[in-house]
C-alpha cells in the first residue's frame, strides 16, 4: 500500500497534477485580468460618458465619473432613437428569423447525422461551400431577387432566407445541430423506435428535448449576430427610415444614422434639447446595446455548460 | 449503408422510407440551398459578365470580361482595399489563432474566478461585433487602455531598425483588433477541449510527459481540425466585417451614378474579392489539412467510453 502511494506521488496521477505553481498561477490571473480589463474598458468607460451632464463633459477635470449622475442624455438618446417602437421593430428582425433558423437547421443536422442516403456526401459538402462563402457574392442577386418580389423593406427578407435555413450564420448552425445529434447514443433513438414511435414523433419527442445544449448555443449565436447585423438590414431596409415602407428599422440602423436624427429632431424642436455631445450619443449606444448585453448575462451559465457539453465544432 | 453491391441496386422497402425521411428532413434547407446560394451565386457570376440596367426593369447584356478589365483600369482604390484586407487578414488569423488557443487553454481547467473570465471572453462577440465596435475605433475607445499606443510606437521606431519597427508598430496596432476578434474562436477551441480524453493525459504523465509535451503531443493535434475550422471562420468574419471597406464599395457601385458600374460592376468586383478570399481559404487548408486522418471510429470509441 506503502509503495503504492509514493508511486503514485512520482509519476503525479492524482488531481495535485493539475495544480500550478504559484509564478505561474500569478501570470495567469494577470493576463485574464488584463484581457478582461480592456474588454470591459469600452463598455464602462461609455456608461460613465452617458451619465455625465453638459458641464461635466466640458469641464477637463472630469475624467472617469461624472460629478453628479443626470440622466437627461438618456432622455434625448430615446427620443432620437424612438427607442419603443424601434426596440419593437428590432425584436421581430431578431426573433423570427432566430427561431425559423433554428427550426430549419435542427431538421437538417438531424438529417446530416442519422439517416445515411445517396447524395449525402454533396449535400454535407455543398454545406461546407455556403459556410466559407462571403455573402457579398450573392448579395447583389439576392437584392434583385427580393426587389422583384417585393420583399425590400418587409420583414420577409428577414424570415425567407432563416426559414429556408439561409439565415447569417445558417451553416454554421447546421453544423452545431449535425455535431450534437452525432452525439446522441443511437439507442435513445433506437429504444423511442422500438416502441413504436414514428420518425416524427421520435424527432419531437425524443431528440428536440434532448438537444437543448445545441438550442443554447445557437439561439444565442443567432440573437446576437442578428441584434448586431448591419449591412444586410441596409441593403434590404435601405438608407434611412424613408426607404422601408412600414418604418421597418433596426437599433444598429438607428445608431448609425443617429447624428443626422439629432440634429432633425434638434432642428424642429430648438431649446428643449442639448446640441449633440458624446455623452448623448454614448447614451444612445448604452441603449442599444442593452437589451442584447441583459440577454446574454441572462443566459450566459446555461451558455457556456452548452458549448463545453454540445461541441459546437465539427471535425 | 448498404452492405454489398446488390443491396445497393436495389434498396429494400426500410432503406427507401428511411431516404425519404432524410430528405423531408432535409427539404427546408435544400430549398434555401437551391434558391438562395447555388441560383444566386451563378447569377452572380453571369451578372459579372454582363452590364446590367435597371432603368426600366432589368436588362442584361453580355460583354465578356469588360467589367474585370475596367476594376483593373479605373478602380485602383478597390485593388488597394482588397489587397490591404488581404494582407491584414495573413497577418491577423495566426494572431487571432494563437491568442484564442491560448486563452482557451488558460480558462479550460477549473480555478477560482473561471466562471467570470469564462463570461468575460465571449463578450466582445456580444456588444461590439457590429457598428458599434466601428464607432468605438472611430472614438479611440478600443485603443489600449493602459499603454500609450502612439509613445510605444515612437519609442520602437527610435530603437529598431526600419522595417523591424514597421513589424513591431504594426503588430501594436493588431493587438486590440485580435483581441477584439477572438470571442468565438475561443469557444470553439474550448467546446473542443472537452473531447479531449482524460485518459490520454493520465496515459501520458504516466509514461513521464510533461505539460509543455502533452500540449505539442495531444492536445494541439487532436485540435488540429478545430484549428482549421476556427481559422475558416476568422477569414470569413474578418472578410465580412462592417470595418471592412470594400463592402461598401461594392454597394457604391451598386447604386452608384456611373452608367458603366451597376449591378454587373459590382457582381465583377466582389468575384475578385472571393478569388483572394479563397486563395486564403487554401493556405489556410494546405497548411493544416489532417497530414495523416485520426481513424475517426475510435476516436469516436473513445469519446463514448468516457
Amino acid at each position: 500500500m506503502r509503495t503504492n502511494d509514493r508511486k503514485r506521488r512520482r509519476f503525479r496521477l492524482t488531481t495535485h497534477a493539475d495544480q500550478m505553481p504559484v509564478p505561474a498561477m500569478i501570470a495567469k490571473y494577470f493576463m485574464l485580468i488584463v484581457i478582461g480589463f480592456s474588454f470591459l474598458y469600452p463598455i464602462l468607460k461609455v456608461l460613465t460618458t452617458s451619465l455625465m451632464s453638459p458641464d461635466d463633459l466640458a469641464d477637463a477635470h472630469v475624467g472617469w465619473l461624472p460629478s453628479s449622475i443626470s440622466f437627461r442624455n438618456y432622455e434625448s438618446a430615446v427620443r432620437t432613437l424612438d427607442y419603443g417602437s424601434t426596440l419593437l421593430y428590432t425584436l421581430l428582425l431578431v426573433c423570427g428569423p432566430t427561431l425559423l433558423q433554428m427550426m430549419t437547421c435542427s431538421f437538417a443536422g438531424y438529417a446530416f447525422a442519422r439517416f445515411e442516403f445517396p447524395g449525402k456526401r454533396l449535400w454535407m459538402s455543398l454545406l461546407l461551400v455556403s459556410y466559407m462563402l462571403p455573402f457579398q457574392i450573392t448579395m447583389i442577386p439576392l437584392y434583385v431577387q427580393f426587389n422583384h418580389l417585393r420583399m425590400i423593406g418587409s420583414v420577409g427578407a428577414f424570415l425567407v432566407p432563416a426559414a429556408l435555413g439561409q439565415g447569417l450564420q445558417g451553416a454554421l448552425c447546421v453544423l452545431v445541430f449535425y455535431q450534437f445529434y452525432l452525439q446522441l447514443h443511437p439507442s435513445l433513438i433506437d429504444a423511442a423506435r422500438i416502441d413504436g414511435a414514428g420518425q416524427a414523433t421520435t424527432y419531437i419527442k425524443v431528440a428536440v428535448p434532448l438537444s437543448s445544449p445545441a438550442v443554447i448555443v445557437t439561439a444565442v449565436f443567432s440573437v446576437v449576430w442578428y441584434w448586431n447585423e448591419t449591412d444586410l438590414a441596409r441593403l434590404y431596409l435601405g438608407f434611412g427610415r424613408q426607404a422601408s415602407k412600414n418604418g421597418l428599422t433596426t437599433m444598429m440602423l438607428r445608431l448609425e444614422d443617429f447624428v443626422n436624427m439629432y440634429q432633425k429632431l434638434f432642428d424642429h424642436s430648438g431649446a428643449t434639447i442639448d446640441p449633440l455631445n458624446d455623452g448623448i450619443f454614448y447614451a444612445g449606444i448604452i441603449l442599444v446595446i442593452a437589451p442584447v448585453l441583459l440577454f446574454y448575462l441572462l443566459i450566459q451559465r446555461w451558455f457556456m455548460e452548452s458549448v463545453e457539453s454540445s461541441g459546437i465544432t465539427g471535425e | 449503408m448498404p452492405r454489398n453491391t446488390n443491396l445497393r441496386r436495389r434498396p429494400s422497402r426500410v432503406q427507401l422510407r428511411n431516404w425519404l425521411t432524410a430528405y423531408l428532413f432535409l427539404l427546408p434547407w435544400l430549398t434555401g440551398l437551391a434558391l438562395l446560394v447555388v441560383s444566386q451565386v451563378g447569377q452572380s457570376l453571369y451578372f459579372s459578365f454582363c452590364n446590367v440596367s435597371i432603368s426600366n426593369g432589368l436588362s442584361m447584356t453580355l460583354i465578356g470580361l469588360s467589367n474585370y478589365a475596367a476594376i483593373f483600369e479605373s478602380s485602383s482604390a478597390y485593388l488597394m482595399e482588397v489587397g490591404e484586407f488581404a494582407l491584414l487578414t495573413l497577418i491577423r488569423t495566426p494572431m487571432i489563432i494563437s491568442f484564442s488557443l491560448m486563452m482557451a487553454l488558460m480558462i479550460n481547467k477549473p480555478f477560482k474566478g473561471r466562471a467570470l473570465f469564462r463570461m468575460l471572453m465571449f463578450l466582445p462577440v456580444v456588444i461590439v461585433s457590429g457598428a458599434v465596435m466601428t464607432m468605438l475605433t472611430n472614438r479611440g475607445l478600443m485603443s489600449m487602455p493602459y499603454m500609450d499606443t502612439a509613445a510605444a510606437t515612437a519609442a520602437i521606431s527610435g530603437a529598431l531598425p526600419e522595417w523591424l519597427a514597421n513589424a513591431a508598430s504594426e503588430f501594436l496596432a493588431s493587438v486590440m483588433a485580435v483581441l477584439w476578434n477572438s470571442g468565438v474562436q475561443i469557444l470553439l477551441f474550448l467546446s473542443g477541449m472537452q473531447k479531449v480524453s482524460s485518459a490520454m493525459y493520465d496515459a501520458a504523465k504516466i509514461d513521464g510527459a510533461s505539460a509543455w509535451e502533452c500540449l505539442w503531443k495531444i492536445t494541439l493535434p487532436v485540435l488540429r481540425p478545430i484549428i482549421l475550422l476556427a481559422s475558416v471562420f476568422t477569414i470569413v468574419s474578418l472578410s465580412a466585417q462592417p470595418s471592412n471597406a470594400t463592402i461598401s464599395m461594392i454597394t457604391d457601385a451598386m447604386y452608384g451614378m456611373d452608367l458603366n458600374q451597376g449591378y454587373g460592376y459590382a457582381s465583377a468586383m466582389a468575384w475578385l474579392y472571393l478569388v483572394v478570399i479563397a486563395v486564403l481559404l487554401a493556405i489556410a487548408w494546405l497548411l493544416l489539412k489532417a497530414g495523416k486522418p485520426v481513424e475517426r471510429k475510435e476516436y469516436a470509441g473513445v469519446y463514448a467510453r468516457r
